[in-house]
Order: C-alpha cells, then sequence, then structure tokens
C-alpha cells in the first residue's frame, strides 16, 4: 500500500460537517428514547397505512381482499421485525437492551424474594460502612476550602526559639507578632495580599443572653483575599481594621446567624456584645465559609485592631515581643511557592533583625538559632489545622478496615451467585438454545448484580447516615472533627456510593456470569433434574473465594483484638482522679468585664451555693479544667536547684480553689491542699506533683522549699486568678 | 421475486433522497413503489428495512415527515426533502457518479493502464 492510499469510495467527507450531522442524529435519538411511547404509536400507525396502500394497490390488481393483505405483510417482512429494526435505529439499542434487562433482573429478584434481601442487606452494610467512611475522609482531608482558587494560599510558619509571649490556635504551630505582620505585609512582593488572624473564645451576647463563642480576629483584608462575599450586609474591609481599638464592627458566621438569629435579614445594624464590648452586625459570611482554618468554626470576625479593646488583661497589639498572629497570603499569578518562601525571606531577615534588637541578654547559641529564623510556606488549598495529622491515619485505616469488610461481602455474595449460577443452567442452557449469545448471558448476569448493589447502596445511604452519626456521637467532644464532618452526605458522597456499588456489583458478578453462561448445552438440557455437576474450575474458584474470605476475616478479628486489647489498656491507667460522681463546667466572668477582685467573690458564692444543693458533697475551682484537653505551662526557679545550662525548668501549671484535690479524689502523699485561708493576701503556696518533686528535689523533703513562678503572659483564659503564687506541698 | 435484484446496502438512502427530489412530498410506500418502477422493477425494495432508512434521514435533518392523506384518502405519513437533504443528495450523486466513472474505467477493456 502506498502513503497515496485513499479511501476506496473516494468520497471526501468534511469532518466538520459529519460531526454536526451525527451529534444532530445522536440528539434525536435521545429524544426517540424519551418519547418511547407516542413514537412506538405513530410507528404502528405508519405501517398500518402503509399496509393499507399497499392492500389497495394488490386488490386493484386483482386479488382478494385475504391475499392482498397477506401479501403485503409478507412484502414488509413482517411487521414486528420491522419494528424490532426501526426502534434500533430510533433510540441507543444498548439503552433499549439495559431496560429490557433491567426489567428482567427485577422480575427475577423479585421471584427470590429471601434470596434478594439478604443480599441487599448484606451489600448494604458494606456499602453503607464504606460511604460513612469515605464521607469524613472526605471532609475531613480532601474537600478544599470553600474560598476563590485554594490552591493559590499559602500559610506562613517561622519556627525558632523565642523570647516573650507566645501563643497559636494550632498547637504546634508558630505565630508572628502584629507590628512584623503590618510591617510584612507593607514589604512583601510574592503575594497579592497578606493576612492575618487569630481565633479568641469570646463571650458573645445578645439581647441580654450570653454565650460562649469563638471570636476570629482578622485582618482587614482577610474577606477580600478569600474571596469571600457576604451572605448579607457587608464584610470587613482595610478601613475597619485602621485604628487600633477605633472599629466596633462584627460579621456573624453564616451557621451562626440561622442558628442563633434564624437567618433574620434584621440583624443588620444590631449590636452585640463581644467580652462586652458594643459591636454593630455589620453582615454575615458566606454559607458554608468557617475560615481559614480547619475546625473549630468562629461565630463572630471582628478586625484585629480591636483585639486589646476585646481583651481583657491583654496589651500585645503593639509589643514585638508578643507573637500569637497567623498568618496567610494569596500567591501572585505565575508565582511559585519555592519562589515566593525566597522572596519574603528578604523583608523578613530584616523584621528578624530588628526582634534581635528586642531580645533580653540572649546566650549566643539562643542568638544564633534565633537568627536562623525563616519563613516557610505550607500549600493552603485544603485549609490550615492539624486535623490531617491528627485524623489522617486513623481516618485511612478505618477506611481500609471497611473496604474489608466490603470484599468479605463481596466474597459472600460471589459464592451465592455461583451457587444460583449452578442451579440456573438450565434456565441458562434453555436461553443459549433460543440464541441468546454469552455476551448476552453476561450481560444479564452482570445487570442482576448491578441492580442488587444498586439496591444494596441505597439502603447502604441510610446505614452511612447512622454510621456517621454513630461515629460522630461516640467520639469526645471538643476534637474538632464535629464540626467539620457535621455536614452529612452530600452530593459526592452520594456518588461515591454509586460508584462504589457497581463497582462491587462487577467485582461480586463477573466470574459467576461467566461461569454460569459456560454451560455445557446438551448435558443440562438433557438433565431433567436441571442439576449440573458443577467443572473443576467452577469448585476451584468457589474454594478461592471461600480461603480468601477467611483470611480477611481473620485480619479483620486480629485488628479488632488488638484494638479492644488497647482499649482496655487505656481503661485501666489512673487518671489520679476519680471520675464517677464528678461533674464539671466552665464560666468566663472575664469576658464579661469582671474584675479581677469580682471574679474572685463570683468563684467564692458560686461554690457556697452549689455546696448548699442537696447531694452535692465537694465543690472546688481551677482556671484550667481537668481532662479539658487545655494546659498552660511556664518556665521557673526552684529553689536549690540549677537547671543545666542552655536548659530551663519548665512545667504545666494550674490554678486551682480550696479543697480542689480532694474533690477531683486525688490523695495528697504529704502536705496540705489549699484553703480558704490561702487568699490572694496571704503568702503563696503551691502544690506539686510527685514527677516535679523526682526532677528538682530529689531524696529530699520538698516542703517549705520556695520556687519562683514567671507566670506574666502565661496564657489569657484569666477564669479564676485568685490564688496566686503558691509555696512547695507535695501529693502524689 | 426472487431474480430481482435487492437495493444495495448504501444506495437506497440516495434513491430515496432523489424520489422526494422529484416527486416531491411522498408516503413511504409510494417511494419504494416509484423506486421499484423507475428501476423498471428490476430492483426490489425490502420494505422492512425501508422505514429505518426513512428514520435515519429524518434524524440527520436530510428529510421531514408530516401526516396527511394520501392519494386514495388514506391516512400516511408523507416525507419531504429539506435543504440540507437537497444539498446532500448534490453530493451524494457527484460521489456516486465518480465511483461509477471509476469503476467504468476499471472494467472496460483496454482502457486499464495508459
Amino acid at each position: 500500500m502506498g502513503s497515496n492510499h485513499r479511501d476506496p469510495r473516494a468520497v471526501p467527507v468534511t469532518g466538520g460537517r459529519a460531526v454536526v450531522r451525527r451529534l444532530r442524529a445522536a440528539a434525536r435519538r435521545l429524544r426517540g428514547l424519551l418519547r418511547r411511547r407516542s413514537l412506538d404509536r405513530e410507528l404502528a400507525e405508519e405501517l398500518e397505512s402503509h399496509l393499507q396502500l399497499h392492500v389497495d394497490d394488490n386488490i386493484r390488481g386483482g386479488m382478494t381482499p385475504e391475499d392482498a393483505r397477506r401479501h403485503a405483510v409478507l412484502a414488509l417482512g413482517g411487521i414486528e421485525q420491522t419494528k424490532e429494526r426501526y426502534r434500533d435505529r430510533r433510540g441507543f439499542r444498548l439503552f433499549d437492551q439495559l431496560a429490557q434487562d433491567l426489567g428482567y433482573a427485577g422480575r427475577l429478584l423479585r421471584r427470590n424474594a429471601g434470596f434478594t434481601a439478604i443480599a441487599i442487606l448484606t451489600l448494604a452494610l458494606g456499602i453503607g460502612a464504606n460511604t460513612a467512611i469515605f464521607s469524613l475522609l472526605d471532609q475531613v482531608l480532601l474537600r478544599t476550602l470553600p474560598v476563590e482558587a485554594p490552591d493559590q494560599l499559602v500559610y506562613l510558619y517561622s519556627d525558632g526559639p523565642w523570647q516573650g509571649s507566645t501563643s497559636s490556635d494550632e498547637p504546634g504551630g508558630s505565630s508572628f507578632s502584629y507590628p512584623l505582620f503590618r510591617e510584612l505585609q507593607k514589604s512583601q512582593t510574592p503575594f497579592v495580599g497578606l493576612a492575618g488572624a487569630r481565633d479568641r473564645l469570646a463571650s458573645l451576647a445578645f439581647e441580654n443572653h450570653a454565650s460562649h463563642g469563638r471570636t476570629r480576629f482578622v485582618s482587614g483584608n482577610y474577606f477580600d483575599l478569600l474571596g469571600v462575599h457576604p451572605a448579607i450586609g457587608r464584610l470587613l474591609t482595610e478601613d475597619d481594621d485602621r485604628t487600633p481599638g477605633a472599629h466596633s464592627v462584627a460579621v456573624l458566621s453564616y451557621a451562626y446567624w440561622s442558628s442563633r438569629f434564624a437567618e433574620d435579614v434584621s440583624v443588620l445594624n444590631q449590636t452585640i456584645l463581644v467580652n462586652n464590648v458594643p459591636m454593630a452586625i455589620v453582615g454575615v459570611a458566606q454559607k458554608g465559609f468557617k475560615s481559614e482554618r480547619v475546625g473549630d468554626p468562629p461565630e463572630v470576625y471582628v478586625p484585629i485592631s480591636m483585639r486589646e479593646a476585646l481583651t481583657p488583661d491583654w496589651e500585645g497589639l503593639a509589643d514585638r515581643k508578643h507573637i500569637w498572629l497567623t498568618m496567610f497570603g494569596r500567591l501572585k499569578p505565575g508565582m511559585t511557592r519555592e519562589r515566593a518562601e525566597r522572596e519574603i525571606n528578604v523583608p523578613y531577615r530584616m523584621q528578624v533583625e530588628q526582634d534581635i534588637q528586642l531580645l533580653d541578654h540572649p546566650s549566643d547559641d539562643f542568638l544564633e538559632r534565633f537568627r536562623a529564623r525563616r519563613i516557610t510556606l505550607e500549600p493552603g488549598q485544603y485549609g490550615r489545622g492539624t486535623l490531617d495529622d491528627q485524623w489522617g491515619a486513623p481516618l485511612f485505616l478505618l477506611m481500609g478496615l471497611t473496604l474489608l469488610v466490603l470484599l468479605i461481602a463481596c466474597a459472600n455474595m460471589a459464592n451465592l451467585q455461583l451457587a444460583r449460577g449452578t442451579a440456573r443452567a438450565r434456565e441458562v442452557a434453555v436461553r443459549t438454545a433460543m440464541g441468546a449469545s454469552r455476551m448476552q448471558l453476561v450481560r444479564q448476569f452482570l445487570t442482576e448484580s448491578c441492580l442488587l448493589a444498586v439496591a444494596g447502596g441505597a439502603l447502604g445511604i441510610i446505614v452511612a447516615y447512622w454510621t456517621q452519626h454513630a461515629i460522630l456521637v461516640s467520639l469526645p467532644p471538643g476534637m474538632g472533627i464535629q464540626d467539620l464532618a457535621s455536614a452529612g452526605l452530600d452530593g459526592r458522597v452520594l456518588f461515591f456510593c454509586l460508584g462504589l456499588s457497581l463497582l462491587t456489583g462487577i467485582l461480586f458478578g463477573l466470574v459467576p456470569a461467566l461461569q454460569a453462561s459456560n454451560t455445557d448445552l446438551t448435558s443440562s438440557l438433557k438433565d431433567q433434574a436441571g442439576q449440573v455437576s458443577s467443572t473443576g474450575r467452577a469448585n476451584s474458584f468457589r474454594k478461592t473465594v471461600v480461603m480468601a474470605q477467611v483470611a480477611v476475616s481473620l485480619l479483620l478479628l486480629i485488628s479488632a483484638g488488638l484494638f479492644v486489647n488497647t482499649l482496655v489498656n487505656v481503661a485501666r491507667i489512673d487518671p489520679g482522679i476519680r471520675a464517677d460522681h464528678l461533674m464539671t463546667f466552665s464560666i468566663g466572668p472575664k469576658l464579661n468585664g469582671y474584675t479581677d477582685q469580682r471574679v474572685a467573690q463570683l468563684h467564692e458564692q458560686l461554690t457556697d451555693q452549689l455546696a448548699q444543693i442537696p447531694g452535692v458533697t465537694l465543690v472546688s475551682s481551677a482556671r484550667t479544667g481537668t481532662i479539658s484537653g487545655n494546659t498552660t505551662g511556664t518556665s521557673f526557679n526552684v529553689e536549690g536547684y540549677t537547671p543545666p545550662s542552655g536548659d530551663t525548668a519548665d512545667s504545666l501549671y494550674n490554678y486551682v480553689g480550696a479543697g480542689y484535690f480532694r474533690t477531683m479524689g486525688t490523695p495528697l502523699v504529704a502536705g496540705r491542699e489549699f484553703t480558704r485561708a490561702d487568699h490572694a493576701s496571704a503568702p503563696p503556696v503551691a502544690v506539686v506533683n510527685e514527677e516535679f518533686v523526682r526532677q528538682f528535689v530529689p531524696n529530699q523533703n520538698p516542703l517549705g522549699r520556695h520556687i519562683e513562678i514567671d507566670i506574666e503572659g502565661a496564657g489569657a483564659n484569666d477564669d479564676c486568678r485568685h490564688c496566686d503564687e503558691c509555696q512547695v506541698r507535695a501529693h502524689a | 421475486m426472487g431474480e430481482k435484484a435487492d437495493v444495495w446496502q448504501g444506495t437506497l438512502a440516495l434513491m430515496v433522497l432523489k424520489t422526494l427530489e422529484t416527486l416531491g412530498p411522498l408516503h413511504g410506500y409510494g417511494i419504494a413503489r416509484r423506486i421499484e418502477q423507475t428501476s423498471g422493477d428490476l430492483l426490489s425494495v425490502n420494505y422492512g428495512t425501508l422505514y429505518p432508512a426513512l428514520l435515519k434521514l429524518e434524524q440527520e435533518g436530510y428529510i421531514t415527515s408530516e401526516w396527511g392523506v394520501s392519494a386514495n384518502n388514506r391516512k400516511a405519513k408523507f416525507y419531504r426533502l429539506t435543504r440540507a437533504g437537497r444539498k446532500q443528495l448534490g453530493r451524494e450523486a457527484r460521489a456516486w457518479d465518480q465511483t461509477t466513472a471509476i469503476l467504468a474505467r476499471f472494467l472496460s477493456p483496454g482502457e486499464g493502464r495508459s
């Protein structure tokens, strides 16, 4: 064949025109599919009219009416056959066949109601569990932020040593000082903009009803940079964030607006008290938007310049040694993360040099490490937060385990189908004899499997809903995942469910279908009882399936056993408190403008009044709730203890009220615990644990020894500050 | 009927279009009869394949259909050539001429290679 080989018909067909024609034809075919019934009627009428015309002609030619009709029908080649051919051309044959297969499969499954019910239930459990876990996985790990072009967002981190106060709303996450943020904002080049934000717990009061809430302090360009739009009203702008303390405006989150205000539009321009400061509600953020963080959605957004005005006892806005703000930026078009990282570190270096001037007697080693601080950029499309690290591995593990469960369900179903295939050998033989091709038979069997699987999937959605609910309810609160995964099952997840169902159907249906359609025709037809001895290959396949099933089940059983074992071990750990008959709650009077003195009074009053309730045996208070997940730490000097050079002695600490240890059921090893006599003006006292003694005053009597604690800037949840520095007492 | 040649695959559409161009709107039976007559009753149209072919042409937009009444007062579906159909007929006819001319040159003795 030469390179000049031409189409033998030598008819040039323009590509474009052919495509258009084919598309048009496809569109009409699709319409034909939808209007099947009326088109069927029209075809019948047309064929009838054709016959009439032919019969008329034949009669004119001298035939009897009967002969005329017979000839006409013969010439047409059979009315039904013609209709069938016509239908093939009219719609898509595949769809017609599919409808036929589905109808047949449906009838068959209805007839075997018992089998169908068990099969659907098995599959529903398998598919449902998978859908539930996938939904969690999707929402925690795979979902991008609901903002404009989330892949352009990057988060700024800078790790290294620090002098001064440091806090973050991300465990282990690094933050920046407000002055540094503003300087960097002015001098940065790689970003469209640089925004700062920080979460604080706050008291939100509206119409004399106060509640705990989360406030997000955001820079003026925050919403604009994220590309978030207002649901109503307006969002914060640069003009709302110029002068510290001067912008009493707040934006509500959509979730808070709908739960607290029932989406009432009249909240606009009303006043909400945030930590007892009146703020005008100017707008509501777009639906679904929480923040650039993952988890812990805020209720209210306020300008960052209001941080001091809204935080009692906090004056860190202008302080370069207070690092508390998180930063993110949006890359300029065409800018890579690597290049942006290089560029942002140029102005950052100058800022670090400025911070170095403020350091208080740094050692050479410290100075060197401080100078090495640099900004690293993390991709931002999935949101900032630690949920990924925290939940990624467990969720993938869970997903894997549930997939194994589904695999077992598949194996079960495959075995059932195989058994049924054997029983249906006669039916298969009859259909083959009547002209069904092997392909058609396999298709029929597969249609049955997929129909079963999709029905299982549909029921599985309900199972998924329950499963997800059960998982979320059984997790302890405050783990962040609840807020995140409460959205339930959305389109994406339902799509996953459908896909998984079809895949399952094919997985457990293919081999049985191939097996069943491969029957020996004559022997099964001859066999009057309709029984066929299964072939060797079918048997070995079934054995393999059973073996795989046992293996996977064993795997699941072992991992379940390990889980239970761990759970029992965890339950055996002595937490050092007696949790039975214990109730805890928290209040935040300082956020509502209580002075230190009044807070102390309130605690005493509350303790007294609670103690009077019948059934209450002991009442006490603490600043940080026990097992609340929060901790506060500080460094200190212990009398007679010299830390190794370059190191400091530090420990977690808590402020607790009179009778705290007795109330929590923690026995004292030596000394006494606090009483009402240890008030603010009494000599300061402290209680330490055995670990403290082992580390700092080993082999000595710790009672009466002094420690110096630096509690300056050690956190801001000042709920109970009526027992300040304390003297050493020991307990277990 | 045995001696008659069946209409070749692919040429039926061309014949239908030509018939409609010549005679104007016509029903299926009329088209079939006309093709048979034009061929001098040498061709037999398989009526069973005619209707799918008509449907295909209609789906491609070359003809449209409409219910009407035949000459002897029977209700029938009449097919009519569209403008696209007229163009298509021109194209197909030219292509067909070309094909037959090539074949003729192949088959005529002495003209094979020059």
